[in-house]
């Protein structure tokens, strides 16, 4: 009778114990699919940041193109840009609550490919971090010269 | 009348056993194929159709002295365009035409558009569909193309440009 | 024998118990912890969705948007709070202490100073209202008067919740959990329903003038400036934000003020004696901030410094110069 009772209690706590295993293995799954689905999100949200990093960037006052106020849309002043690469780096904070971390640049590429400017650059102290980085072709106009170059805006945005 | 009861203890305990098996394996196949498989890029169709749309308003207000002086891409694919001057070379404007190096409208038009397309678009791995042409008109001024032959092609940037002889059309677009 | 069985029965229950509470526990205690997840993670995309919206409302300027509101907002001058989270913000924005309705309304509008500073951000929503009263003897008599009340009104956005009344009639209580009483150089019996607040608006140049509220009179240099305060919840709110868009125009200024340094060492002398005169204008706009509106004196050198520049501006854009802005 001990022995039935005994055996009775050990198949109770085999079930148990399959059954928090299984459920172990459901969590495992369930945690990984979720930080799946977490690394997608942080990814497309990183792009989204690139691209509103690069918006932001095109249409600071400091460097956008315009015309007794008459603003232009996707230009960048190069006269302004060479102004505004020695304000950002004097303020960098200020610059840093816009843009976060990160990279930003211009580089000339018709028909003066010689054009090339980092207006903004700070990178997060610790080692590893994602990093996505987007195009996005821009007017540099030279008010000088009154001319329009293909230019690049390089924005590079890290987590 | 116990060898029956242990019999069946047994078979009991063996299915259980064949049925925590069972779903042992089938957990370990999900997880290859879900958690350890690469997720697919991110593509971002609205994102190709702007970088086109913005390449092309782009280039057209490029300023170029290629056969004229202080000129943009704009009147220059547009005199590429117009069918009488087609023909003329740039050497009738102005320069351009040392060492036997004499182009027409559209062949400065085209190196400039390729030399831009090879700094930007291919040299961020992108593939596209640059085409200049007229409406009703068939066959292209010069076209470019890179992408594969059964490629998605996004939202394309087009930019009629009015010209002499009708409109100019310039259509880029990306391919995924 | 039987008492055995009895026992045996008995902690067999026990155990059965013990195990099903803790199974019972374990589920119940993940079901709280992914409610509140969820919760959390529809804060946190309402929040996005709004750093979105105001990034978006920054670039495109002029016209109002609305998008429906989920949830209540809570703001103040430096942070946006939806649920149990919120985001700090550094932007320039004037909105009331708690939005509240069925939709958010959003508007934006270039700050020039002359040059474009920044976008100044309202916020607002359905529930919100604005009555702009005016003096109707006034209206009546003064054409300039009558100018600048129906611009006023007429350039506040359709889609937010605004009216026009003459200090002859009351305002009668329509419910809002916020209304705003724009009192444009006229006086009326303030309501005594709830969430009722006013503000006065000396003069009647939309470029320039006096406002008061909160105790406290302040200059306003440009429209925007103007409709900041309406929107603004109280006097805190409106000289924080106005400080951070401060801030903002010394940093556009420190870069014409090197722009201007660069083009008068390169230009022909019709062009360089404009942008040497617009270096002491310059100096001005840069020394501002907040206690410049407080002061007479120097929101009249401002106002002074801003013209100046406009014209030297537009005088170089006539000699085909290099223009500052």
């Amino acid at each position: 009778m001990k022995k039935k009772a005994q055996a009775g209690m050990f198949e109770i706590i085999v079930v148990l114990f399959v059954f928090f295993l299984l459920i172990g293995f459901g969590l495992i799954f369930y945690a990984g699919m979720q930080k799946r689905s977490s690394t997608e999100d942080s990814k497309r949200v990183l792009e989204l940041r690139a691209v509103r990093v690069a918006q932001i960037a095109s249409t600071l006052p400091e460097l956008q193109c315009s015309l007794d106020n008459a603003v232009r849309e996707n230009c960048i002043e190069v006269e302004k840009a060479m102004a505004a690469k020695d304000v950002i780096e004097k303020n960098i904070a200020d610059y840093y609550d816009m843009f976060g971390y990160g990279k930003i640049s211009i580089k000339g590429i018709y028909p003066d490919s010689s054009l090339s400017m980092l207006l903004y650059d700070f990178n997060p102290s610790r080692q590893t971090y994602d990093t996505t980085a987007i195009q996005i072709p821009i007017s540099l106009y030279d008010s000088v010269k009154k001319q329009n170059y293909f230019g690049v805006l390089n924005v590079e945005v890290y987590s | 009348m116990l060898k029956f009861t242990h019999k069946k203890a047994q078979m009991e305990l063996m299915g259980l056993a064949i049925v925590v098996l069972l779903i042992a394996v089938g957990m370990f196949f999900a997880m290859k194929y879900t958690l350890f498989q690469k997720p697919p890029e991110i593509k971002n169709p609205y994102m190709q159709s702007e970088l086109a749309t913005t390449f092309v308003n782009t280039l057209l207000l490029a300023s170029t002295d290629e056969c004229k002086a202080y000129t943009t891409m704009k009147d220059l694919l547009g005199d590429c365009a117009a069918q009488e001057l087609a023909r003329q070379k740039c050497a009738l404007e102005q320069k351009y035409c040392s060492s036997g190096d004499c182009k027409t409208y559209c062949e400065a038009s085209d190196k400039i558009v390729d030399a831009i397309l090879k700094d930007t678009l291919t040299e961020w791995g992108k593939s596209y569909t640059f085409e200049v042409y007229s409406d009703g008109q068939v066959g292209n001024y010069f076209a470019k193309d890179t992408c594969a032959p059964n490629a998605e092609r996004g939202k394309a940037g087009l930019f009629p440009i009015p010209a002499r002889h009708g409109t100019v059309n310039v259509k880029l677009s990306i391919c995924s | 024998m039987n008492r055995k069985a009895m026992a045996e029965e008995q902690f067999r229950w026990i155990f059965i118990l013990v195990a099903g509470a803790l199974i019972l526990g374990f589920f119940t205690s993940i079901v709280i912890k992914q409610k509140q997840a969820q919760e959390d993670a529809i804060s946190a995309a309402e929040l996005q969705n709004m750093e979105f919206l105001m990034a978006n409302a920054k670039v495109a300027t002029g016209s109002a948007n609305e998008i429906e509101l989920a949830q209540d907002i809570n703001f103040d001058c430096n942070s946006i709070r939806i649920g149990r989270l919120s985001k700090q913000t550094k932007e320039p924005i004037f909105a009331p202490e708690l939005l509240k309705g069925r939709n958010l309304v959003t508007w934006s509008l270039d700050w020039n100073m002359p040059y474009r500073a920044t976008n100044l951000l309202f916020l607002t929503t359905d529930e919100a209202r604005y009555v702009f009263v005016y003096d109707e003897d006034k209206y009546a008599s003064s054409s300039s008067y009558q100018k600048f009340v129906d611009e006023l009104y007429s350039k506040f956005p359709d889609k937010m919740n605004k009216e026009k009344v003459s200090n002859k009639e009351s305002i009668s209580d329509k419910n809002n959990y916020k209304t705003r009483i724009v009192l444009l150089d006229a006086s009326i019996a303030l309501p005594t329903f709830k969430g009722v607040s006013s503000m006065t608006i000396k003069g009647t140049d939309l470029e320039k003038g006096e406002i008061q509220f909160g105790g406290q009179s302040y200059h306003y240099i440009g429209l925007p400036a103007l409709y900041a305060a309406i929107f603004s919840e109280d006097k805190e709110n409106y000289e924080c934000a106005m400080d951070k868009a401060f801030k903002k125009l010394k940093l556009a200024s420190s870069v014409y003020s090197e722009k201007i340094e660069e083009l008068g060492s390169i230009q022909v002398y019709e062009c360089q004696t404009h942008y040497t005169d617009s270096n002491v204008a310059i100096s001005t706009i840069l020394g501002a901030d907040v206690a410049t509106l407080k002061n007479d004196n120097w929101a009249t050198g401002l106002f002074g410094a801003i013209s100046a520049m406009k014209n030297y501006n537009n005088e170089l854009i006539k000699l085909s110069c290099p223009p500052i802005y």
